[in-house]
């Protein structure tokens, strides 16, 4: 009895594996969402390379955010959302029954549109992730690695026990980044990370976007075409719940195959 | 006809003039319990409030029984009713699948809609015999049926308010939360608690009013026995109220004694007054600390 009990237990661990080429990092495959009865995603097939910069583009409720959201399981949270096929990290499918959500979205970490920090001070909220996943790191260390990785060290290393609200509307943001790259994801998921900021705070996120290509996979929804074409080193082009094309951002923007992608990137419509 | 502009003006001052009336009523009410009570005050002086011997005959009032027994069912109370009302309100607005929700809610509200004489009646004829017979009371009246009861009806108000101040944190927190790899129940407690506390200590302090301020449950369940509980920590002892003394002396008062009685009165409306003042302050701090940021 006990024996097989163990062998149930041993059993659920297990979670669907492949091997994808060393270059990958996430592969989305045969990819259908349904907000009830309504499909959001239609069949998305899309590769996502490792330390390089991913781009979604495309008009608004083309589902590039719905796409973004499933890549850590943040639609979960939405009762109403329902998939069908795979979407796969570094050689394991998480959208397995067995896989844990919670271990996912501590390896995908995600940065929401509007800065959304907790109202504790600087330092908790970017220790925050740490101490709910239990992860033995010294605060002090993380939280100024983080800090300094996110470019807001400098602006409040002084202040650290302050409450997160009374920082700017792109420091917030930043410190969302700081927050996010805490527990030390593999990659980082953003959300139009600059809609709600001034050009100039726009300018400090671009430029940290660039460089945490060095150390994470980014992928980085955005509305606007002149943001993917200057941070991206990949783009894709939604339209619709369907992904149009997807290529190096420079072949989209001076050449792409599609007209639906010319059309959009010449601003035509959308 | 009258014109427009005059005709608007008309009817401003006219709503005006039915807000400043209703602030003129409270203002008036305060004024007369203190002239009221004042007679007593003068008469008998802290001997009121420290004194725990109550005899209408001799001219005993010593009020500290009553003022010990509102204090004492109130902690009771919220001992009963914060753990159950908290728990429920999380229930409601994080984990509850909406058609749950929508049928929980009404029906937690409804509870509030119970006269209070109900209540006591229930809670005398079922809670305190039930409550007798289990351990040996003499009699069915018992502070410890008033906590319970008292502690039942201030739970629609802590649920309902708890309840809206979680759900007024921003889905973006909770959101963001969980994409840091917490699991739901850490995120209800680490994020969504914390940031709706000010809005869960105003219910709380809400209902916290409700239980000073009962009257009829309360005298049916309490005893109406002018005397501190022995050990007086003990709830299945009886004792008094303030409400329920004012309510059960007052048809045959007369002299002196009502303005003992007002004295009451007036503890009651202080303690009332401040509770719905720190409760709607707490709850405008919730509301600031979200409107603040972007």
């Amino acid at each position: 009895m006990l024996a097989k009990i163990k062998e149930v237990l041993k059993e659920d661990k297990k979670c669907e594996r492949k091997e994808l080429p060393k270059d990958i990092k996430m592969r989305v495959e045969d990819f259908d969402l349904w907000y009830d009865k309504n499909q959001a995603l239609k069949s998305v097939n899309l590769d996502i390379l490792k330390n390089e910069i991913t781009a979604i583009i495309g008009p608004s409720g083309c589902g590039k955010s719905t796409l973004l959201r499933s890549l850590n399981r943040m639609n979960d949270t939405i009762p109403s959302a329902r998939t069908e096929g795979e979407i796969w990290l570094e050689g394991y499918n998480i959208y397995d029954g067995n896989t844990d959500c919670v271990d996912i979205r501590r390896k995908i970490g995600m940065v929401f549109q509007k800065p959304n920090p907790f109202p504790f001070s600087i330092e908790n909220n970017v220790f925050y992730g740490c101490e709910v996943n239990d992860m033995d790191v010294d605060k002090e260390e993380t939280v100024e690695r983080c800090l300094k990785d996110a470019a807001l060290w400098e602006e409040v290393q002084d202040r650290l026990d302050e409450n997160a609200l009374s920082l700017s509307g792109g420091q917030q943001q930043r410190l969302c980044i700081a927050r996010a790259l805490a527990t030390e994801p593999d990659v980082l998921l953003m959300d139009e990370p600059a809609s709600a900021l001034d050009p100039i705070a726009t300018a400090k996120i671009e430029d940290l976007i660039d460089d945490l290509k060095k150390n994470y996979t980014v992928v980085i929804v955005t509305h606007s075409m002149q943001q993917a074409a200057r941070v991206s080193d990949y783009t894709a082009y939604m339209y619709l719940g369907e992904l149009i094309e997807f290529d190096e951002t420079e072949q989209i923007f001076e050449n792409p195959e599609k007209e639906s992608t010319e059309k959009y990137i010449t601003g035509r419509f959308g | 006809m009258i014109p427009r502009r005059l005709k608007e003006r008309l009817i401003k001052s006219m709503f005006f003039g039915i807000a400043a009336f209703s602030i003129l009523i409270i203002f008036f009410i305060f004024v007369f319990l203190f002239y009221e009570a004042y007679p007593a005050i003068r008469e008998f002086g802290s001997e009121l409030f420290t004194s725990t011997s109550w005899n209408v005959r001799r001219e005993e009032f010593g009020l500290l029984p009553a003022i010990y027994g509102s204090v004492f069912v109130t902690i009771g109370a919220l001992l009963v009713s914060v753990p159950l009302g908290i728990g429920a309100a999380v229930y409601l607005s994080e984990i509850a699948p909406n058609k749950v929700r929508m049928v929980l809610k009404p029906v937690i509200e409804l509870l509030a809609g119970i006269p209070s004489i109900v209540y006591g009646f229930v809670g005398a004829v079922i809670l305190g015999r039930y409550l007798s017979n289990t351990f040996n009371l003499r009699g069915i009246h018992s502070f410890l049926a008033a906590m319970i009861i008292l502690g039942i009806m201030a739970l629609p108000i802590i649920v309902s308010m708890a309840d809206d101040a979680m759900k007024s944190v921003p889905r973006d927190l909770k959101d963001a939360s969980l994409a840091l790899g917490a699991t739901r129940w850490q995120t209800i407690r680490r994020v969504t608690i914390p940031s709706a506390i000010s809005g869960i200590s105003s219910g709380v302090i809400m209902g916290m009013g409700r239980a000073i301020g009962e009257t009829m449950a309360v005298m049916l369940i309490v005893g109406g026995v002018m005397k501190l509980p022995v050990p007086f920590y003990n709830a299945f002892d009886t004792g008094n109220t303030l409400t329920a003394l004012i309510a059960v002396q007052m048809g045959e008062a007369h002299g002196i004694i009502i303005n003992v009685l007002f004295t009451a009165g007036v503890m009651l409306f202080v303690v009332v007054a401040a509770t719905s003042i720190i409760s709607d302050i707490l709850q405008k701090r919730t509301k600031d600390r979200f409107e603040g940021k972007t």
